[in-house]
């Protein structure tokens, strides 16, 4: 590979990893909104995450497209393909971390109406650890630090626990 | 089981140490791809394999080079059954400018190995071999010279498997050929590697990761890395490797 395809390659990887970064923030937004909505009992702001999803549809199908690209014109080896791979993962999980967020939403517009049988407590700190997990998750990515990358996935304890507890109180 | 192992290998051109000290196992019937930037050594290396450093003036050998466990640098070793054994398919192709069937009769000829009866059949099992057959087997008396550049390099695959090698040296056996003639040789090479040990010295990283099992890369004389050719190119140990076969290096 020359200079200048090297060259090529790189401002490729860093439009994917801007991609991705955009992706993430939208989620990330997406699952702030929707936890919003549902405190607030705001129907209206919930619909607006349910159409916003598809927006964020497109840009996981983008980053994909921009992934296939450059595996069959950059022909990328070692440290850039494994980049490429993580990045078409990293997508679809933030996708269904988006389609997730719509469900709620979707489940927050009859909600609304009715008054709450208990106070929100472990949606919403299980979403703050989700969101906490996403900033930390493209930081690894991001910066290609294994160590981080292995703290963060090991947070995913913590939803669980708070999970099981949730339904647990149900 | 290896086929062919080198202990600290060490070659010289006059003073200037070419390969500094290369211990290396290659692997039998299967395809080992040598890679690294011009110069790096590792054309030098391959032709260690046949001794065809031997013609250059001013050039010597330290450390051993071992074919089936026997050293071939050692004194009384035949060079010309060595060469049959350990053929050689070189950058450019380059048939003799005799008819199709002479260029491949030519070695049996020259070391008596069929009698003229069985040379036909020795030069169509060849052709075979060489998936070339089907494309000249109507004109096998004409000019060598009048194949493409693609058949041209596959007869002289041919020429090299009529002489019953069990070790083939390709140096950049497709840099002079189009993309269609590389992919009909890289397949040959698979199915010619279920019998022969095969050994490729490329410039062309991808070809490397296509067709070979274990790749070594070379740098400045040395063995930087060797492994498999699926751990080299997606999971390399060293961090020269990964920057060379992700164009940063080289």
């Amino acid at each position: 590979m020359t200079d200048g395809a090297r060259g090529l390659l790189d401002q490729r990887l860093n439009e994917l990893r801007g991609d991705i970064t955009e992706l993430a923030d939208r989620v990330d937004q997406a699952i702030d909104r929707t936890v919003c909505a549902l405190r607030e009992q705001d129907a209206e702001a919930a619909q607006r995450v349910v159409a916003g999803d598809e927006e964020i549809n497109a840009k996981r199908y983008g980053v994909e497209e921009l992934c296939l690209e450059l595996i069959a014109t950059q022909q990328p080896a070692a440290g850039d393909l494994r980049a490429i791979i993580a990045g078409i993962h990293i997508a679809v999980e933030l996708e269904r971390m988006g389609d997730y967020a719509a469900s709620i939403a979707e489940l927050t517009v009859p909600l609304s109406s009715q008054p709450l049988l208990k106070p929100l407590v472990g949606v919403p700190r299980m979403a703050e650890i989700d969101r906490q997990m996403i900033k930390a998750g493209l930081r690894a990515y991001l910066e290609a630090d294994p160590d981080l990358a292995i703290e963060t996935a090991k947070r995913d304890a913590q939803i669980d626990r708070l999970y099981d507890r949730s339904i647990g109180s149900c | 089981m290896s086929k062919i192992e080198t202990r600290d290998l060490r070659f010289f051109y006059d003073d200037f140490e070419a390969l500094q000290g290369i211990s290396m196992q290659i692997e039998e019937r299967a395809i080992t791809a040598l890679i690294g930037p011009s110069g790096c050594g590792k054309s030098t290396y391959l032709r260690c394999f046949n001794r065809m450093n031997d013609t250059i003036e001013g050039t010597r050998v330290e450390g051993a080079v071992l074919l089936d466990g026997a050293d071939i640098y050692e004194p009384g070793v035949d060079v010309v059954e060595l060469r049959r054994r350990v053929g050689m398919v070189f950058q450019r192709p380059n048939p003799f400018p005799q008819s199709i069937y002479d260029n491949v009769a030519f070695g049996p000829r020259v070391l008596g190995l069929a009698r003229a009866k069985e040379l036909g059949e020795l030069v169509e099992q060849s052709l075979r071999s060489a998936a070339l057959w089907d494309e000249v087997k109507d004109s096998l008396r004409s000019s060598a010279l009048d194949l493409s550049a693609g058949e041209q390099q596959r007869l002289c695959i041919a020429r090299v498997l009529a002489v019953e090698p069990e070790v083939i040296l390709m140096d950049e056996p497709c840099s002079a050929l189009d993309p269609a003639a590389t992919l009909q040789i890289e397949e040959l090479m698979h199915t010619l590697s279920q019998k022969y040990t095969i050994v490729i010295v490329t410039h062309n990283m991808q070809q490397a990761a296509r067709v070979s099992d274990q790749t070594g890369l070379f740098w400045l004389g040395e063995l930087i890395e060797y492994d498999e050719t699926s751990k080299l190119f997606t999971r390399p140990e060293q961090q020269l490797t990964e920057d060379y076969v992700t164009g940063r290096m080289g």
